[in-house]
């Protein structure tokens, strides 16, 4: 791939890459500049990228890396989110009824509790649910193997099953799901 | 276990993901700035970049002042350890003090005043202790040294009585190296000259040239008048080129006249108990009285023996001479007076040239370790790093 197919292609990434980080960072940092450093990186880089396949887990493990980075020298909480908050959906935008509602709000529960999850299982999630990145590929960007992956997917849903167990509390001490979200909407989306 | 539905969190991500504003302006700006130069490094920090590149760039800062700590602490261990190094041995000090080819010696000051000759033989250039010996020569590399030996003497500074001579017991050694076939000759007119002085040769030794490559020597005993033992000593340093001189000369007046005392007591009790046998009437005092004139006369001729061989001792002083053949490669080549300035100049140069690859060598080891110090840290660092990354991710 020559310079301009991969402009192109990082082009269209862009904005998948940049909700990627955005998920991943939790509002911990800022992921506009995440995205900058790492199409830099990607760019001064791109000699040695793979060819097909290869070039999204690569892009994204450059992206999981950056984010690492951007969390280990920020301190908690010191950037505004960006946009609405995280997980934020209203049942207005989706025009729904009240069914429509109580499932939004199910979803702004859960996006909210895998924000509160720790990054060992929020990426992995992230990149799989969201990115769609397969197993092996989520491997190769967070550097583990296939079978921790899975492994961290299925702790992942589990926790997020269980909301009390996220260890997220807002000021008055109720878990950080239960604050976006009444309970019963969670166990409702559960299996 | 129960666990959440991955649609129903698959389309809860999207939803989040949908309420995110994607600056449409990112990968613009992110073009551009790559194309403004590959190395995203190269982004100056006031035209908008990222507080991550700014930590970059104090990064670099900070490891740049890290290598330069580390090479100035080398570079201190590096001077501190030259200026330990202590000076290289010079014979300096002691060539400087002493005329070459001079041989120099100190005698007894009691010998001294007995003599009436000055305390040094042959015009000194520094004194040694009473009773000690002098060595002085060329050492194998030619150069001129002296060492003074510590051996004390064994005479006690017994003052003369009844002006009883003073009685001095000498000895030395002389080594020459004369030229091509002058060894025979050399050692003859030795002898000639001690017989000419009343003394002797008493032994002769000489060695030709053999296989082993060793040059012709020879080595003669000289028992030489003690009176005359400077006058030939002298003589014999004429005959070549003196490679070392040493002399030795104890006082032995105090057991010489220990001897002749034990002696005049030991003859006093002799006659004692010649008298005594002469009263003795049972055989028993005649056994015990023979017995006591047996030991008493071993006695006595054993002090003799002692006084006749230290009589002879001092009446004649030892010298040795060793004579040896110069090797033909010795002789010096002879220097220009006073090099130019041009040769002087090109003199310098090649010097400082040795002495700068000599100190890059003395610096290497220094160097080396600071430069596996610096890589050790970096390997623990990043080991360190991908460990926290693994640990957290």
């Amino acid at each position: 791939m020559g310079d301009d197919g991969l402009v192109a292609w990082l082009d269209e990434e862009y904005q998948r890459s940049f909700c990627t980080a955005a998920l991943v960072l939790a509002g911990q940092s800022d992921p506009e500049m995440i995205v900058r450093e790492s199409y830099l990186r990607a760019w001064r880089f791109r000699a040695s990228l793979g060819q097909g396949p290869a070039m999204r887990p690569w892009l994204y493990r450059i992206v999981v890396s950056a984010c690492v980075a951007g969390l280990r020298t920020s301190p908690s909480g010191s950037m505004p989110p960006i946009g609405p908050p995280f997980g934020e959906v209203t049942s207005t935008a989706t025009g729904e009824g009240s069914g429509g509602r109580r499932r939004h709000d199910g979803w702004r529960s859960l996006a909210g509790a895998t924000a509160a999850l720790p990054l060992s299982l929020r990426a992995p999630l992230v990149l799989h649910y969201f990115t769609g990145l397969s197993e092996r590929e989520v491997a190769i960007a967070i550097g583990r193997r296939p079978a921790t992956v899975r492994s961290r997917l299925h702790e992942g849903r589990s926790r997020l099953a269980a909301p009390d167990d996220v260890g997220v509390v807002d000021g008055a001490g109720r878990p950080a799901a239960a604050m976006v979200s009444p309970q019963p909407a969670i166990h409702e989306v559960a299996r | 276990m129960t666990m959440i539905d991955e649609d129903m969190l698959r389309q809860a991500l999207q939803a989040a993901a949908g309420t995110i504003s994607v600056p449409t302006e990112g990968i613009d700006d992110i073009m551009v700035l790559a194309s403004g130069g590959s190395d995203a490094g190269h982004v100056e920090a006031g035209d908008g970049a990222s507080p991550s590149r700014r930590r970059h760039g104090r990064r670099r800062w900070v490891a740049a002042v890290a290598v330069a700590a580390a090479l100035t602490v080398v570079g201190l261990l590096v001077s501190v350890s030259i200026g330990n190094r202590s000076p290289l041995p010079s014979s300096g000090p002691i060539t400087a003090s002493v005329a070459p080819n001079r041989a120099t010696t100190t005698v007894p000051q009691r010998f001294a005043a007995a003599t009436g000759s000055p305390p040094s033989l042959h015009e000194p250039s520094e004194k040694v202790p009473s009773g000690t010996q002098a060595v002085r020569g060329l050492n194998a590399s030619g150069t001129p040294v002296t060492v003074p030996t510590t051996v004390p003497t064994t005479v006690p500074p017994v003052p003369t009585t009844g002006g009883a001579p003073t009685r001095i017991e000498e000895t030395g050694s002389l080594s020459l190296t004369v030229g091509g076939h002058r060894l025979q000759p050399v050692i003859a007119q030795l002898s000639s000259m001690a017989t000419a002085l009343g003394g002797y040769p008493s032994d002769t030794e000489t060695e030709q040239g053999s296989g082993s490559g060793s040059p012709p020597s020879g080595t003669v005993t000289l028992e030489v008048p003690e009176g005359s033992f400077t006058l030939f000593l002298s003589q014999a340093e004429r005959l070549g080129r003196v490679q070392l001189v040493s002399t030795k000369a104890t006082d032995a007046t105090g057991q010489y006249g220990d001897l002749q005392s034990q002696i005049t007591a030991l003859e006093a009790s002799q006659q004692q108990y010649l008298l005594i046998m002469t009263k003795a009437e049972s055989i028993g005092d005649i056994l015990s009285v023979q017995s006591q004139l047996d030991s008493i006369d071993s006695q006595l001729q054993q002090a003799q023996g002692q006084l006749q061989l230290l009589n002879s001792e001092t009446t004649y002083s030892t010298l040795v001479v060793t004579v040896s053949v110069a090797a033909r490669h010795t002789r010096p080549v002879p220097r220009p007076a006073s090099p130019s300035g041009l040769s002087r100049s090109w003199h310098d140069a090649v010097q400082g040239f040795v002495n700068g690859v000599e100190w890059l060598i003395r610096i290497a080891g220094p160097l080396l370790f600071g430069i596996l110090l610096l890589l050790g840290v970096y390997a623990l660092g990043r080991l360190g790093w991908r460990t926290y990354r693994r640990r957290i991710l």
